[in-house]
């Protein structure tokens, strides 16, 4: 009963969010703000996409790279070969993924701090093909006049970005009830396995490679999808956008979250994306700031904001449920 | 009775040291088999390299008559092959129930679309898992800890679980890595009667330990093995009269040279 009853309190904040979310532009208007909560939902897809890859115990600083292929890749589809930005789009995602698939076979099999370092390498690779494949990217200028999306049975392209809003917010959704249906199938626990303990993963009937796989690809996909986005949304990417520190910025996401559930990724998402603009005013202090601010989350909430907010939660209902047990026995909390 | 497992010539050579060397010996299927030696004699070796951790210089590891030598651990346990940890390896951070209900998932499963509300069978899914991870508690004696951390466990419980989760996978041939190390004679009188449950019920046991009281009260059968060779083989009482056997365990220079 009382799994039940929480499974409601879960199923009406999730209806209330998605309404909030939907509802969005209907009530914040002006540029700055909707420019942000777009941003938020294409971080946000991004962050996903690499929290699946937290998952199976791999930390990549790499996510921004496999944004930066997801990025040209749909800017250049759409302007050198024309397509219909849909296709550019679940394109780039694939790009991005089929990458991920031949570089993880040989760079899952590092572990720890070598697989870190790897993937920052390969990030700054990625980066500095973008500013010499100069016939492919524009180098440095960056490539500019990418066109805002079109969708089949839409009239026009989302010029807007209220418009683009409602585009993001259903990549976002999509990609947050895979990743929710995955995490909780079997391959789920296969990743949870994994990540804690490979050596007894492996002796259980896992394949950890085959699930490090996956999850690199899965999570490589969403950050391809999240570049197209990007690049659509801004109609102008140059390498600048995908450098290390973009990487680092979508693992801050994550840990600042807390990235032991999908909640995470996407309150850090909320919370970083914006935090740089709040910060302007303060142009001279900006980066002392942010940089401040971030330590004070590790220091005070080291396993994310998430597991904050279920304590809290915890407390209130414990708090809510105390008078009703006052008459009753003190034995009733015994396992059968 | 037939040969479960059986390992022919099975030699392992670190740079200089012949840690295995041509080595040979079967498992009937049913028995309760003790791989016995003194410490450096190799038997650890012997046992990563019939799990699949380590590959063999030369040799062959045969299994239900099959050749297993290419096969990675992960599959070798989906042919039945399960094995425990010398030192408590678990998935700490999370329950008990949790060790358990990944070591059942590991090998079976719905797809990953039924972990949608309303699609698939995914409840009847879970709840047969969580009835068949009970059911492993119970046997194991652990169910009124199920919702325990597995790091807070005491010392004697994790070691039950580290062979539940290797149960979990439903061996043939269960394969346990010094199963007693560091108990005390309580927690060791408890899991060999819980080794010997576990073959009651059908599955062939593979013990390494050097404590010889419990292996020679345990096992209907002995191997011992000295730097890497077979010295003697037979039932506990042929072994432990084994002037090779007692040579290496007090120390003669000339036998065991």
């Amino acid at each position: 009963m009382r799994a039940r009853s929480s499974r409601y309190a879960l199923a009406i904040v999730i209806v209330a969010a998605v309404v909030g979310a939907w509802l969005v532009p209907s009530f914040v208007h002006g540029n700055f703000w909707l420019h942000i909560f777009d941003m938020m939902l294409i971080n946000a897809v991004l962050a996903l996409g690499l929290n699946i890859i937290l998952k199976t115990g791999q930390v990549s600083l790499a996510h921004a790279g496999f944004m930066a292929i997801g990025a040209y890749a749909s800017a250049q589809l759409t302007l050198k070969l024309a397509l219909p930005f849909l296709a550019a789009f679940l394109l780039s995602g694939i790009l991005a993924a089929a990458v991920a698939l031949l570089l993880g076979r040989v760079i899952l099999r590092l572990k720890g701090v070598y697989f870190i370092l790897f993937t920052f390498a390969l990030n700054e690779f990625i980066f500095l093909v973008s500013k010499d494949a100069v016939a492919l990217t524009g180098g440095n200028t960056g490539l500019v006049g990418i066109k805002a999306p079109t969708l089949p049975f839409v009239a026009g392209s989302l010029q807007t970005k209220a418009q683009f809003y409602y585009l993001a917010l259903a990549v976002f959704l999509l990609a947050l009830a895979f990743l929710a249906a995955l995490y909780r199938s079997p391959f789920g626990r296969a990743m949870d396995a994994v990540r804690e303990s490979e050596q007894l993963a492996e002796a259980t009937g896992y394949d950890p490679m085959r699930v490090k796989l996956i999850a690199f690809v899965i999570g490589s996909f969403l950050a391809g999808l999240g570049g197209s986005l990007s690049a659509h949304f801004l109609r102008y990417i140059a390498p600048f956008n995908f450098t290390f520190w973009e990487s680092v910025n979508f693992l801050l996401m994550n840990i600042i979250g807390g990235s032991f559930s999908l909640a995470g990724p996407i309150i850090g998402a909320l919370i970083l994306t914006p935090l740089p603009e709040f910060l302007r005013d303060y142009l001279l202090w900006q980066q002392f700031l942010y940089g401040l601010i971030l330590m004070l989350f590790m220091r005070f909430l080291p396993d994310g904001v998430t597991s904050a907010i279920g304590m809290s939660v915890r407390a209130v209902v414990d708090w809510v449920r105390t008078p009703r047990r006052k008459g009753a026995p003190v034995a009733a909390e015994t396992q059968p | 009775m037939s040969e479960l497992l059986s390992v022919s010539g099975l030699s392992k050579r670190f740079g200089g040291l012949n840690a295995v060397s041509d080595l040979s010996f079967s498992i009937e299927s049913g028995s309760i088999v003790g791989l016995i030696g003194p410490n450096g004699a190799g038997k650890t070796t012997v046992f990563n390299l019939v799990c699949g951790q380590q590959q063999p210089t030369a040799g062959e590891v045969r299994f239900e008559g099959r050749v297993v030598n290419a096969l990675p651990p992960f599959e070798r346990v989906r042919l039945g092959m399960a094995r425990t940890f010398q030192s408590t390896v678990l998935y700490t951070d999370s329950t008990v129930l949790e060790n358990v209900l990944r070591g059942l998932a590991a090998r079976s499963g719905p797809a990953v679309w039924s972990g949608v509300p309303g699609l698939g069978r995914w409840r009847a899914y879970r709840d047969d898992l969580h009835r068949r991870a009970f059911d492993l508690l119970d046997f194991v004696d652990l169910r009124d800890v199920h919702d325990i951390t597995a790091r807070n466990l005491p010392y004697g419980h994790q070691r039950s679980l580290g062979v539940a989760i290797a149960l979990a996978t439903s061996p043939k041939l269960l394969m346990l890595d010094e199963p007693v190390a560091g108990m005390n004679p309580a927690e060791t009188a408890q899991m060999a009667q819980l080794i010997r449950r576990i073959n009651q019920q059908g599955t062939t046991i593979l013990v390494v330990e050097h404590d010889m009281s419990f292996v020679m009260q345990l096992c209907g059968h002995i191997i011992a093995v000295s730097n890497g060779r077979k010295l003697a083989e037979g039932t506990p009482d042929q072994v432990q009269r084994d002037p090779q056997v007692i040579a290496a365990y007090l120390g003669d220079e000339d036998v065991a040279a």
